[in-house]
């Protein structure tokens, strides 16, 4: 029932009550002035008394009915409303006898529950919009501990939510350290010589935690001094630097924790800002072997320190220097209120190092109070990639036009030389000139393959579109390379699927990829070893690291394998693979993978390379399948 | 005596085709660009012409196109120091009879190009 009705309904009931009191009223009266001229009752007075009681009884009643009962019975059946569920009533007495009050009671309880319900329903809403950002969301509190996660965290860092909760969020980030890569002790320090920034080599040596030394005072961590380091004792080269602005050693006697004594080279070393003015200091303590208790910083040691300055120096500018300060994220966070951007990485349950966008905010109480910090961390993966793939066909479109040049300007010279030493050799008689004409010839031959190669590289021809039978180039290349197969002891085993369908492409040119990729696997096995090539067809059904944007999902591809049981290629070389210049081997001009790549690419596929090293490599490349089965498997 | 005009942007080309061809009954002169080569195909009407595709000025084609203009019996072999499908295709649409790539050898050139273009010549 609608508010509105039951407050009119209410409304005519009183109304009438107070008519019908009027009616009863006036017809008792006039009974009463009827019955007073009746002779029968005046005969009888008792009568008129039991008259006059019935009919004023009938009147309470109708009173009663009308002023307490009805009330009620609203306000019951308001009360079955709202135990189905309705809450949109209001039952409207204007009393204030206790019918009014219980009426204004039920009133406030029924707004009260609307207040609850409604907070109620916010807050699942909220919950829903938390677990439906994309990103990947972490509020912590005050101390660093993980008090909500979103979807999107869980997913991303492999854990669950109760896996989660309550776990200091250090324990899931790792900063971009690259101070780490270093394996002496490092810190950063301020002019102040305070430390700013240490690596864990460093933590190591002082044997203690990383919140123990930041913001203290260098001597004190180091040397448990309450001033800084002067002579007779020990010069402090981070003084000298200040002075000189260039690095500077000494030998120090540095103390660990438990005052273990330990003698090092401390290398110190001016790191730049984008002003160009010093604003850190580089700390390097490398433990003395004896060899170098000069306060000289010898020449390889003076490039490997400047090397490091300025990786600093390019990282100090990348970042605002605020950022720098502290250490660890929550710090930074804490400190500035608010942070963007913070190139991060999450530690999954896999032990994966996913790449991260850090931002944040601190959720503060009235009295400055930290409550919670709330973090945004996006997956910064597919942007690295696309940098990284930007930068690489960057690189050899910039290679590949300088390519072109170079090898029309070589070619001509190359002719000269050669044609010279053609004609020496036809002209003399002397063995050893025609056998130093020989050469020549020979190395011109080799040089210009190389120019060549450069240009093929350089022209990325469009492939020829015909339907080809994948398995067919294999056997084809195969052929090419049975006698060093046989050479070196290498097992091939193929598992082409005779099913097969045909792609479109070149054949020539992707038996130039398998050729190449063959020979690679053969060259990583001297020692014989097992090479497995497979065909087979797919549908995407999930995405590969480089294959996003070359396929869709249910695409129909041609998968075609290489695996070998060679060397492997080291991870910090894996990606690089497929970077002309970039060799893996000593002799390799390093242009054979990245050709296959442009040729893989120029037939809208994907090729992709896994390794473990002393496992194998294997190579995995995706053409777009034609709806054609290929004849006779 | 077969006439044998060399053109080449390249001075050490021309120089040591020169000296190469100059003792193998071949009447040799050599231009180092499309307008001088003209010239001396009209002056002394070359049978065959050994020419670079790439030159500054009047390119290889365009010189390939006006000595066919001149006289068509001439006998055109370009030279090339990059591979270009395309542009060795417009040569040999425009009457080239051949093309060489550098680096090439000489013995290449007298053994397995020129038998062939003499043999047109007769």
């Amino acid at each position: 029932m609608r508010k509105t009705d039951l407050e009119q309904k209410h409304r005519i009931r009183f109304s009438i009550a107070l008519k019908l009191i009027f009616v009863v009223a006036v017809v008792e009266l006039a009974i009463m002035l009827v019955f007073t001229r009746v002779e029968f009752i005046k005969r009888f007075p008792v009568f008129e008394a039991v008259l006059d009681t019935v009919i004023l009884g009938i009147f309470i009643i109708i009173i009663f009915y009308y002023l307490l009962d009805r009330p009620l019975k609203l306000v019951m059946r308001s009360i079955s409303d709202v135990q189905k569920g309705n809450l949109d009533i209001e039952v409207k007495i204007d009393s204030s006898d206790e019918i009014g009050v219980l009426a204004k009671a039920f009133n406030r309880m029924i707004q009260d529950l609307k207040e609850q319900r409604s907070q109620l329903v916010d807050k699942a809403y909220v919950e829903s919009i938390i677990s439906y950002i994309v990103e990947s969301l972490i509020v912590v509190d005050s101390s660093g501990l993980i008090k909500r996660v979103n979807r999107a965290t869980q997913e991303l860092l492999g854990y669950r939510e109760d896996e989660l909760i309550d776990q200091p969020l250090d324990k899931f980030l790792e900063e971009e350290e690259i101070l780490n890569e270093i394996e002496d002790g490092v810190c950063l320090l301020n002019k102040d010589f305070r430390i700013i920034k240490v690596n864990d080599a460093f933590l190591k040596s002082v044997g203690l935690d990383r919140k123990d030394v930041i913001n203290q005072f260098c001597f004190k961590i180091t040397h448990n001094r309450n001033a800084i380091c002067q002579p007779p004792h020990d010069r402090c080269p981070v003084e000298e630097v200040i002075n000189k602005n260039e690095p500077c050693a000494e030998l120090h006697t540095h103390f660990d924790k438990e005052g273990k004594k330990s003698l090092v080279n401390v290398i110190a070393a001016p790191v730049r800002g984008k002003s160009g003015d010093t604003v850190y200091y580089l700390h390097l303590a490398r433990k003395f072997k004896g060899d170098m208790a000069e306060t000289q910083i010898s020449p390889e040691g003076l490039a490997d320190i400047k090397a490091l300055t300025y990786k600093l120096e390019a990282y100090v500018k990348r970042l605002e220097i605020g950022r720098l300060l502290s250490e660890g994220a929550l710090e930074i966070l804490n400190r500035m209120g608010s942070v963007r951007d913070l190139e991060m990485y999450y530690k999954t349950k896999h032990g994966e190092r996913i790449p991260i966008s850090f931002s944040g905010s601190v959720m503060k109480d009235k009295y400055g109070n930290v409550i919670a910090m709330v973090i945004i961390a996006r997956d910064t993966r597919e942007i690295k990639r696309l940098g990284f793939q930007l930068n690489r066909s960057k690189k050899l479109a910039a290679i590949g036009e300088l390519a072109a040049g170079v090898a029309h300007e070589i070619n001509n010279p190359l002719n000269v030389i050669s044609g010279n030493a053609e004609i020496l050799s036809k002209e003399s008689q002397d063995k050893n000139i025609k056998l130093a004409a020989k050469i020549i010839m020979e190395q011109v031959k080799r040089a210009a393959a190389i120019t060549n190669m450069l240009l093929q590289f350089s022209k990325r021809k469009e492939p020829k579109t015909e339907p080809v039978d994948i398995n067919k180039v294999i056997r084809d290349t195969l052929l090419l390379l049975e006698y060093q197969v046989r050479l070196q002891n290498i097992v091939i085993t193929k598992h082409l699927n005779t099913s097969l369908l045909e792609v479109m492409g070149d054949s020539g040119q992707l038996q130039q990829v398998f050729l190449n990729i063959m020979v690679n696997a053969v060259q990583a096995m001297p020692d014989g070893g097992k090479l497995n090539i497979r065909s087979y067809v797919e549908e995407i059904t999930e995405f590969g690291k480089r294959e996003t944007d070359i396929f869709k999902l249910g695409d129909k591809v041609v998968v075609i394998e290489f695996e070998d049981t060679g060397e492997g290629i080291p991870e910090e070389k894996l990606e690089k693979i497929f970077d002309p210049f970039f060799s893996t081997k000593e002799e390799g001009i390093g242009l054979g993978l990245s050709i296959c790549h442009g040729i893989i690419e120029a037939h809208q596929g994907s090729i992709e390379v896994r390794s473990k090293l002393r496992k194998g490599t294997t190579f995995i490349i995706k053409l777009p399948a034609l709806g054609k089965e290929i004849q006779n498997g | 005596m077969v006439k044998l005009l060399i053109v080449d942007d390249d001075l050490p080309t021309c120089d040591f085709l020169n000296r190469y061809l100059e003792k193998r009954d071949y009447e040799v002169f050599t231009a180092n660009d499309g307008e001088s080569a003209l010239s001396i195909v009209k002056e002394k009407q070359p049978n065959i012409i050994l020419l670079d595709i790439k030159m500054p000025g009047l390119s290889g084609i365009t010189v390939l196109q006006k000595i066919k203009d001149i006289d068509k019996k001439i006998k055109v072999i370009m030279m090339t120091a990059v591979k270009d499908e395309e542009m060795v295709k417009l040569a040999m649409e425009y009457g080239a009879s051949d093309y060489i790539t550098k680096p090439f050898s000489l013995e290449y050139l007298e053994s397995e190009v020129m038998p062939k273009i003499l043999k047109q010549l007769v």
